[in-house]
């Protein structure tokens, strides 16, 4: 990783291109399933493989996903967009021209705004179908292969792709840009937001220039990012990359590259040479698309909470700590379980340290999610009485979620059946502990010579006479009072 | 009065992966010239007052989002002239 020199100071410039598969169950324009896995070419007809006279017919859920989504993001809404075709020659494009929007996309100037006060601006969000997929033979990848093999059962899958502004300062903002990009997808339900298999996938425009100066430097732009983390350092990099090479009295090629997760460098892909000649026209086979203003209204009334009134919520009338509330927020399916959990339970903050701390961490090591365990809102508000009216340990607490995460149940029911309780009870507990001074004499003696450490053999005794289910507090302070 | 010239062509052949001969070039140079000395016909139209809303009462047929398979695979590839597992072969699409 090059060394960031000090003499000049530089900043970075980035914009964000951001491709989401909205998740409709067919494709944009036909019917054929969207599912993703299934054997090559089953998903498809004359329209997604481009046959002559096939006619594409406008899938109107991914319009309103489409229009939802540019809502969340503060964009206008077009009552008149329409489609264009674009075109270029690749094997993974059967028509030879790909239906996008050109001049009139169905989103345009929106705007995120950001926890480090930036207000990122979104240029445009506009609709167009996915391309397939090409598996090369004879190599590893493109180059050295003999020939190669088309799947076109994701070709017409529904995009939207969210153009921003160059209004990103540093790496932490374009990770943050597109981690809070992905809270908003899933919380919309739109697209599943999994970079990973590529329902959503992010181009990145950097380029830097001495503090100060208006014009902007040469870009590059970097492909093949497959998680958020993976943009921060991929931005990281090429930032560093970059100053180096002007530092050191050289010149920026404009470029694409891709990022390289083994060796965490951006590699050349390609040199652009000028625009690419797309030949946008207007498609004839699509009609203008109007969408009503009073259609565009019964969907913003449709829209549910979103991540930042969430986390505003958390914050403002919870008193959640930034941490905490970032944790419910960004895994959504935690911040849905504590909205249904808190309604049964006085103690949400013990509620909250329960999922961000224990439940987090089984999640975490398990690579399970909250839908794949036993646990529910109401099992979960009940452990957390228990708990806090003393009737059960912490230790016991501990043991009993374990328990309910992998099998369920209902945790008063449990401590009835097995005799969980703590024991509180003064009467009973001093007993015990009079029996245990009476029978070990010699270490109580030790005790009372200044041995300190002895009270933990009677702290031992105890709990093993109980099977862990004396409150200990009560246990330590008795065993002072009659030693 | 547009004239398609050489370069023109050239451009046209590149970016639609056509190898073409200079008899065919001299060729297209003259078709496509009187093919789009036709078309701008067109812009002796007046359509200031044309606008797209003018569609506007005509609704879009929209499509609901219900998943159909309408198609076997097998008839699809059919007239493929290379499938290969499913898939539709290609040539090398990056010469060495």
């Amino acid at each position: 990783m090059p060394q960031t020199p000090t003499q000049t100071e530089y900043e970075a410039v980035i914009g964000l291109e951001i491709h989401v598969q909205l998740r409709t169950q067919s494709k944009l324009f036909c019917p054929d399933s969207t599912r993703f896995g299934d054997e090559p070419n089953v998903n498809t007809c004359p329209v997604c493989l481009g046959y002559p006279g096939a006619l594409p017919v406008l899938n109107k859920k991914a319009v309103e996903y489409a229009v939802m989504l540019g809502l969340a993001l503060n964009c206008e809404i077009a009552e008149l967009s329409k489609f264009d075709r674009k075109h270029y020659f690749y094997p993974d494009l059967p028509k030879a021209y790909q239906i996008s929007q050109y001049n009139m996309p169905v989103c345009t100037n929106g705007y995120m705004e950001l926890s480090t006060g930036t207000r990122v601006r979104i240029n445009r969000a506009h609709m167009e179908e996915d391309a397939g997929k090409l598996v090369h033979a004879g190599a590893e990848g493109l180059a050295g292969s003999d020939y190669s093999l088309v799947d076109l059962n994701r070709a017409g899958t529904p995009l939207l792709e969210i153009v921003s502004e160059p209004d990103i300062k540093s790496a932490a903002e374009a990770r943050e840009y597109m981690t809070n990009m992905r809270n908003i997808v899933r919380y919309l339900g739109v697209c599943d937001g999994n970079m990973e298999e590529g329902s959503m996938r992010c181009d990145v425009n950097i380029s830097v220039r001495p503090k100060g100066q208006t014009e902007f430097g040469t870009k590059t732009e970097i492909k093949n990012m497959n998680s958020t983390r993976a943009i921060e350092q991929a931005a990281e990099y090429e930032i560093a990359r970059q100053v180096q090479i002007l530092e050191s009295g050289g010149s920026i090629t404009q470029a694409s590259r891709l990022w390289n997760e083994a060796t965490s460098e951006t590699m050349l892909m390609r040199v652009k040479e000028g625009e690419a000649d797309y030949r946008y026209f207007p498609e004839p086979d699509l009609r203008p698309l109007h969408i009503s203003r009073e259609w565009i209204e019964a969907l913003k009334r449709q829209l549910p909470e979103l991540p930042e009134e969430r986390r505003a919520r958390y914050i403002s009338e919870l008193d959640f700590s930034t941490h905490d509330a970032s944790i419910l927020v960004d895994v959504k399916e935690l911040g849905d379980f504590f909205d249904a959990a808190r309604p049964h339970c006085p103690h949400y903050k013990t509620l909250v340290n329960w999922l961000t701390g224990e439940i987090t961490a089984y999640l975490k090591t398990e690579k399970k999610s909250m839908a794949d365990t036993r646990l529910t809102p109401n099992a979960l508000a009940e452990l957390v009485e228990l708990q806090e009216n003393n009737t059960i340990s912490s230790t016991t607490a501990k043991k009993l979620l374990a328990e309910l995460l992998e099998k369920g149940g209902s945790p008063a029911k449990i401590v009835e059946e097995r005799d969980m309780a703590q024991i509180s009870d003064v009467g009973e507990l001093k007993k015990m502990v009079e029996d245990v001074i009476a029978n070990n004499p010699k270490q109580a003696q030790q005790f009372r010579d200044g041995k300190e450490q002895v009270l933990g053999f009677f702290v031992g005794q105890i709990m093993r006479a109980t099977q862990g289910s004396a409150n200990p507090e009560l246990v330590n302070q008795l065993l002072r009072e009659l030693i | 009065m547009t004239v398609i010239d050489q370069e023109t062509i050239d451009h046209v052949a590149k970016l639609a992966r056509l190898d073409l001969t200079d008899a065919e070039k001299e060729q297209y140079t003259q078709e496509l010239t009187n093919i789009i000395q036709l078309i701008e016909s067109l812009n002796t139209m007046d359509v200031s007052q044309v606008t797209l809303e003018l569609d506007a009462s005509q609704e879009v047929p929209f499509r609901e989002d219900l998943p159909q398979q309408r198609f076997d695979r097998k008839d699809l590839l059919k007239i493929a002239p290379e499938p290969e597992e499913g898939f539709f072969r290609v040539p090398k699409i990056l010469e060495n």
